[in-house]
């Protein structure tokens, strides 16, 4: 996995790219993360539109970290969910759990609602 | 043992000592004293090359005693340092000193190659002689302190005929007036060094110098056996804790499936790795009802096999204490949140199923939805729940219940199934599963269940990894 921060804003746009399979990725997503809760940021989107492949270890990535933001009294929105993501979310029911967006853009200005 | 020893008193010249050996080994590997021959053949053969190359006119007696203690020592368990410290006793008679040392070097120094280790690396002294305790306490130095740290750093012998007109030497022990030093060189790695002190000047000869270096190849061959057991013995343990742990989990998966009339019940599971994350169960509830259990620990090896465990137990025990289903699926999610990190979940299917009327009553707590075939080709995914487990501590789950009349099929499974994968990224799916189903109608739910599970490792082919697999089938006869 590789992983790619941008600011916009008061939010944060956190870029993964190819496959997310938990192990050595979890703490990579985990560092950056906190590194942005450090900073003071408590917007953060998932931008998923360049995964690959995902397992269910990838998915634990994304469940420990909206509940560290959640925990840091922030949001965390994805956006850009891959058809396979989409249907783990469906499988699991954490559809109700993530807020999810077809565009980087709309999940952004979901945050100014 | 004995035998050896009495052959090497005897043994006049290399040749004879080299042929010694050989027998020595022969009996050795016959007796079956030695676990791993593979090992020992490869030392004895390192072992037989040394001597070959062992200079011929050695004294007899003395020197022979020399070394062929050292090569039977070699050959026996003895730890390596019980082996150097008769060493340099046994060399004491051939060659006398009035101190001695073998050092070991903290970082391992490839010869020839231009030491970077410098300042860092440190001597260590693993056996000593002839130093007063004072004197033990300041062996450890930096590795270009000294003759000995001379010695290691270039990876050459020195013979120092007067301490006193030698800028390299450091006073370690008083009375000190010669020395020899030799490295001790292990598969062309210097490892360390034999260092021998005498109170008289130019006590030490070439001819020293040349026994020594025999000796430090038997040294080096002592070392480098040490690390190979060590290595071998750590493997082992690791290997036996794995054992255990499989043994373990094997025992918490059924070793048998409900026995009802009118029905057929089949379950297995295949670990991708020792220790799986996947658990199944068939929990006998009453003479007529049984829980049926799939579930997949996000994860694998030691980590995923104990949150399976304690989700076993927390499971089977509010099974025991509460008929409602949902209530014991809130009860294990939040047992599981209070006890594991966020990126630990476990989805999870559990239902129980009344034989008597063919009623399954169940809640989905995010597992792939078993596939329930009726009797007339429909199909029913069995979703109704609530969130996977662990995850989400006041979750909300539902129960429902699906009929399971005579001639349907219900297959249960975990995702190293559905998500055998393809090189170009394609699937599984539940798709070939129904197909495979409906293939295998007229056979056993045991067979149906492998036939999918076959299915699966082909469809994935040999090259790319699979996960946990389990499948479930029960067949409404």
């Amino acid at each position: 996995m590789k992983l790619k921060s941008e600011r916009h804003g008061s939010v944060v746009v956190m870029g993964m790219k190819g496959k997310v399979m938990g192990g050595p990725d979890a703490t990579v997503f985990r560092d950056e993360l906190k590194n942005h809760l450090d900073d003071g940021i408590r917007k953060v989107v998932i931008d998923l539109g360049r995964v690959d492949w995902m397992n269910s270890s990838g998915l634990g990535i994304l469940i420990g970290g909206l509940t560290t933001v959640k925990n840091a009294g922030g949001e965390m929105k994805l956006a850009r969910t891959t058809d396979k993501i989409q249907s783990l979310l469906m499988i699991t029911k954490l559809v109700q759990v993530f807020s999810t967006y077809e565009t980087v853009e709309a999940a952004i200005a979901a945050f100014s609602e | 043992m004995l035998v050896l020893d009495s052959i090497l008193t005897s043994s006049q010249n290399t040749e004879h000592l080299l042929e010694s050996v050989r027998v020595f080994r022969e009996e050795l590997v016959k007796t079956g004293e030695v676990s791993d021959p593979s090992a020992l053949l490869e030392f004895f053969a390192d072992l037989e090359n040394r001597l070959t190359e062992m200079p011929s006119g050695l004294r007899p007696g003395t020197e022979f005693d020399l070394f062929g203690k050292t090569a039977m020592l070699l050959a026996s368990a003895v730890d390596e340092e019980d082996i150097l410290a008769a060493m340099l006793d046994g060399l004491k008679a051939v060659l006398p000193y009035d101190a001695a040392g073998v050092y070991l070097a903290d970082s391992e120094i490839p010869l020839g190659v231009k030491n970077k280790h410098g300042d860092h690396g440190e001597l260590s002294v693993l056996v000593a002689r002839g130093y007063s305790i004072e004197e033990n306490k300041k062996f450890r130095q930096k590795f270009d302190d000294g003759i000995v740290g001379w010695v290691i750093t270039k990876g050459a012998p020195v013979i120092v005929d007067d301490t006193k007109h030698d800028d390299r030497y450091i006073m370690l022990r008083k009375g000190t007036r010669s020395e020899i030093s030799v490295p001790i060189i292990s598969r062309d790695v210097i490892v360390g060094a034999i260092n021998l002190e005498s109170d008289t000047v130019s006590a030490f000869s070439e001819d020293s110098l040349r026994l020594l270096e025999n000796l430090a190849s038997y040294a080096a061959v002592a070392l480098e056996r040490a690390k190979t057991y060590g290595q071998l013995i750590e493997a082992r343990s690791v290997e036996r804790e794995l054992e255990i742990a499989t043994e373990i989990q094997t025992k918490l998966l059924p070793d048998e499936v409900p026995q009802l009339p009118g029905y057929d019940f089949a379950g297995f599971n295949v670990p991708s790795e020792r220790v799986g994350g996947d658990y199944y169960d068939f929990i006998p509830i009453t003479k007529t009802d049984v829980g049926i259990v799939v579930a997949d620990v996000a994860g694998k090896g030691f980590g995923a096999g104990l949150v399976m465990a304690s989700l076993r137990s927390a499971l089977r025990m509010r099974v025991e204490m509460t008929y409602s289903i949902r209530a014991v699926m809130g009860n294990v999610n939040r047992f599981l949140h209070d006890s594991t990190g966020p990126e630990r979940f476990v989805t999870a299917f559990y239902g129980v199923f009344d034989t008597i009327t063919g009623r399954l009553t169940y809640v989905n707590a995010g597992h792939n939805a078993p596939i329930l075939i009726h009797s007339d080709g429909r199909i029913e995914n069995l979703e109704t729940g609530g969130p996977l487990l662990g995850v989400i501590p006041d979750a909300e789950y539902f129960e429902t219940i699906a009929e399971i009349e005579p001639g349907a099929t219900l297959i249960l499974f975990t995702d190293g199934i559905t998500e055998a994968c393809q090189d170009d990224g394609e699937e599984f799916g539940e798709g070939r599963i129904i197909e495979i189903v409906k293939e295998h109608m007229n056979n056993s739910a045991d067979e149906i269940a492998h036939a999918i599970e076959r299915e699966a490792v082909r469809f994935n082919g040999a090259y790319s990894p699979m996960d946990d697999r389990t499948v479930l089938v029960v067949k409404h006869l």
